[in-house]
């Protein structure tokens, strides 16, 4: 049972401007900070063809100056204000932009955040830099770490082709060496406005000082009034076939990762499959450690055997991941934890281990709402997603109250047979010749 | 900028930060031990940890990550219960299972929600105090942790950060790694582990809490955990390494095909006992601390060889480092490195300027509430302080100095504890695309043996 009986606690003052933009406003007086986050709903989902990484490359620019900030001087000025926990992040769904400031320079912090929504300082040379400092990103994440393309790989294989989710959001060498200066100040007019954001405040502030600096410092952009949004085919709820990818890679020792169709975030079926992927894959007590690591010693010990990705937009996954312990095949280790699926499917889940996956996921919001940033990165989500605020109120409400029979009909629909596609890495010494390899080719989406 | 927009053009100075001041710190001796608590009313979330003498330094030698591999096995099997059963209660309290192994002490701890801080403690002191070590876990656990050292050290950076300790302390202990290598992992086993345990990890420790104090009771959490503690903690012995790297030579650790190079530049650094602690932290955090600091303003915003260029100087007990790191593409590793040094030569001879010191100073007042919201944040400072024999009020007391610290002690700080010329420069790249450029730029290039 969870340990708080209010799971958010907090006062939520809600407003729109004028032009659209959402002011969210979460006092708590217990520290001396204020935390500012801008939420932009625009992510690689809007990349069209030839630019995928556009919207994480534009993320960059946005610190490359704006009318009257210079580049590098927004990092700069929080820093040098005594703020911290300042970056921003792009993902297939959103762009965020965070900080947090002493409460006492909340204004600085929404003045800067004003200006780089209203107006952007480009030049030849910060996106040539950018670029070269996102190839950099490229490499260090994806391209020299054994692995660490997988994610990129399995996302091509989970989506079919052009849809907004079958590209990373890091985009590839070749298409970041393609892009021009136009593209992005046509990003910025397209997408950069109030009322594509929200903007959410958490700390040490009085909610009416806060709408009137936001109407202050924001009050003067004008809106947008429509968005292009991607537009693709609904998707099955299955992949409809399984199907097994082998990649040779510099690798040091083979590991399997396995995707399954899943409900997006904020369905009526999503809590279930959140709950689901925990009692499975997640934790020392989850059915795949104690079976794969601990009674049959295939695998190597890990947190997160399966986890519920929680997309957006559009049809998300629950995503599985092994490695083969020290001379372990890795078709037995496969085998197994199909097995292990397989029995859920077939008979359930108990309440004990619901109990278990309650108290972890209690544990996780006490810890996310913990951080004053943290907090308003949630509220962010959530008033993005449900285009309320108070949507985040019952959230943990919403997983607590998942049944075994939930779980039960949850692992019916998404670890069937047909909804699994296993990407397996070997060492490229397993196999000469070829370094990708299919079983059954047919299309999976 | 667009026409249809109006934008504020002056920006706004805001009012000045308040004053931090650390929670008020509570102390019991109980047990044969001690608890200190930090006392923060009304939080939801509660942290605890067990800190002992039994770190890295203690091990035997030949047998590298020994310490590390005791405290991970800790919760994998009790004589109350096995490990599955032992897992199953850390998570069924919403916990999340803590451990931290350093050169001189580990911890070993909890981070829960608050009204289950007792029941945690309990798990901790069960961990701890009657871990089982049965011959089928310490197998089990032993082949996972070699086939997860074969993968760290396939990952960029393992390689160079041996490299680099080598080059900073020799053969000695503190020139290996915390975790020890593949190696070394292949040579520990259960009979090594239970007398690990029982020499090093059967004295009471210390014992910090953060939660809100008022519902706690400290000395009643201090018998939990150091009920049967009958060991006496004694420091380790450490071997002075008295040899010193020279700027010249580059480290070469191959890596082929690799598509960056990872750096490590550096040299041994003072413990936390320097008098000058404040002022390395301030002209460090200019080198390479904040985004805008001079490393990777250059290597980063300028040059684009990077995505980020970093410096810091670690602060032991009786040791002390000072690393920049940075994974830059192969194609320019030879002027990267020389951008580096080149910065650290001029922090040495020219030290911050007034301007940088004000923001810098900035950063590191206001940063300190930020970073602390956590009970895990303020348990980290009490930790520090139980290692280094620290007052209560040390944080309190690090705000006033920092405010305190002029430009004058940062600078003959910089010029002090930054030697230019005694800098190990290791690069862990492909070998065959990058030393041609290093011999160019004048280095003299010689392999890692690792």
């Amino acid at each position: 049972m969870p340990s708080t009986s209010a799971h958010f606690p907090w006062t939520l003052h809600r407003t729109r401007l004028a032009n659209g933009l959402r002011v969210v406003v979460c006092p708590d007086a217990t520290v001396p900070l204020a935390a500012v986050n801008l939420w932009y709903d625009v992510g690689s989902r809007h990349e069209v063809e030839g630019k995928h990484g556009f919207a994480h490359l534009f993320e960059h620019l946005m610190f490359e100056g704006s009318a009257h900030v210079d580049k590098g001087g927004h990092f700069a000025a929080i820093e040098g204000c005594g703020g911290d926990g300042i970056n921003a992040s792009t993902s297939s769904d959103r762009t965020n932009y965070y900080q947090t400031v002493p409460s006492g320079r909340l204004d600085l912090a929404l003045w800067l955040e004003a200006d780089r929504m209203g107006s952007l300082a480009l030049t030849q040379e910060t996106l040539d830099n950018q670029r070269e400092v996102v190839k950099n990103e490229r490499r260090q994440r994806y391209d020299n770490v054994p692995y660490g393309d997988w994610a990129e790989e399995m996302m091509a294989l989970a989506y079919p082709a052009g849809h907004p989710y079958a590209s990373s959001t890091i985009g590839s060498m070749a298409e970041l060496d393609g892009a021009e200066l136009a593209d992005f100040t046509a990003f910025h007019e397209t997408y950069y406005a109030p009322d594509n954001a929200v903007l959410t405040v958490v700390g040490d502030v009085d909610p009416e000082h806060v709408v009137a600096l936001a109407e202050q410092y924001f009050g003067g952009i004008a809106p947008r009034g429509s968005f292009p949004q991607p537009t693709p085919a609904p998707l099955p709820p299955r992949f409809g076939a399984g199907r097994r990818v082998r990649l040779h890679r510099d690798v040091p020792a083979p590991r399997l990762f396995l995707a399954h169709r899943a409900p997006r975030f904020g369905t009526a079926d999503s809590p279930a499959s959140v709950v689901l992927a925990s009692v499975v894959g997640r934790g020392r007590g989850s059915r795949l450690y104690r079976e794969l690591v601990t009674a049959r010693q295939l695998a190597q010990a890990s947190g997160a055997f399966l986890s519920a990705w929680s997309h957006l937009h559009f049809e998300s996954v629950l995503m599985g991941a092994c490695a083969p312990s020290e001379g372990v095949d890795q078709g037995e280790l496969l085998d197994a934890y199909v097995e292990v699926c397989d029995e859920v499917v077939r008979d359930g889940v108990t309440e004990a281990e619901l109990d278990r996956v309650r108290a972890m996921l209690s544990g996780d919001w006490l810890r996310e709402l913990a951080t004053a940033g943290s907090r308003a990165d949630a509220i962010g989500r959530f008033t993005t997603r449900f285009g309320d605020a108070e949507s985040i109120r019952d959230h943990l409400d919403r997983l607590l109250a998942v049944t075994v029979e939930d779980v039960h009909q949850s692992a019916r629909e998404i670890l069937h047979e047909d909804n699994r596609i296993v990407l397996e890495y070997l060492p490229e010494a397993a196999e000469a010749g070829a370094d990708i390899d299919t079983d059954e080719p047919e299309a999976a989406a | 900028m667009s026409a249809r927009h109006t934008l504020v053009a002056e920006r706004p100075t805001g009012t000045e930060p308040r004053p931090y001041r650390f929670p008020e710190v509570r102390r019991v001796r109980v047990a044969g031990g001690e608890v200190i608590g930090a006392h923060l009313p009304g939080r939801s979330l509660a942290w605890a940890k067990l800190l002992m003498e039994s770190g890295a330094l203690h091990e035997p030698a030949g047998l590298d990550g020994l310490a590390r591999i005791t405290c991970s096995l800790l919760d994998e099997g009790s004589l109350d219960r096995d490990a599955d059963t032992f897992g199953l209660a850390v998570e069924a309290l919403g916990a999340q299972w803590r451990l931290a192994c350093g050169w001189e002490t580990q911890e070993v701890g909890v981070d829960l929600p608050a009204d289950r801080l007792a029941a945690g403690l309990d798990l901790v002191a069960e961990a701890v105090r009657r871990p089982a070590f049965t011959e089928a876990d310490v197998e089990r656990f032993l082949a996972d942790h070699v086939r997860s050292l074969k993968t760290s050290w396939a990952q960029p950076g393992t390689r160079a950060q041996l490299a680099f300790r080598r080059a900073l302390f020799g053969d000695t202990r503190l020139g290996g790694l915390l975790g020890g290598t593949p190696d070394t992992g292949a040579a520990l086993d259960a009979a090594a582990i239970r007398s690990f345990h029982a020499s090093r990890m059967t004295a009471p420790g210390t014992l910090a809490v953060v939660g809100d104090l008022d519902t706690v009771d400290l000395a009643a959490l201090g018998r939990i955990a150091f009920a049967d503690a009958d060991g006496v903690a004694v420091r380790a012995d450490i071997v002075p390494y008295t040899g010193a790297p020279a700027t010249k030579r580059a480290i070469v650790v191959n890596r082929p095909g690799a598509v960056q190079s990872v750096l490590r530049i550096g040299h041994a650094a003072a413990p936390r006992t320097t008098p000058d602690l404040i002022a390395i932290e301030l002209f460090a955090d200019v080198l390479g601390g904040s985004f805008g600091s001079r490393l990777n303003h250059l290597l980063r915003e300028v040059k684009g060889y990077t995505y980020g260029a970093h410096a810091n100087f670690g602060h032991g007990r009786r040791s002390g480092s000072f690393t920049v790191s940075a994974s830059v593409h192969t194609e320019v590793t030879a002027a990267a490195i020389v951008d580096a040094i080149g910065e650290i030569r001029r922090m040495h001879a020219d030290g911050v300027t007034a301007a940088e010191l004000a923001a810098t100073r900035a950063h590191s007042l206001g940063s300190m509430p930020i970073n602390l919201q956590t009970p895990g944040g303020i348990g980290g400072r009490l930790i520090e302080a139980i290692v280094h024999d620290l007052p209560d009020d040390h944080v309190t007391h690090e705000y006033a100095e920092i405010l305190a610290t002029d430009l004058d002690t940062v600078n003959r700080a910089a010029a002090h504890h930054l030697r230019p010329d005694e800098l190990a420069v290791v690069v862990e790249g492909d070998a065959d695309r990058i030393v041609p450029d290093l011999h160019a730029a004048g280095f003299e290039v010689v392999s890692a043996d690792v």
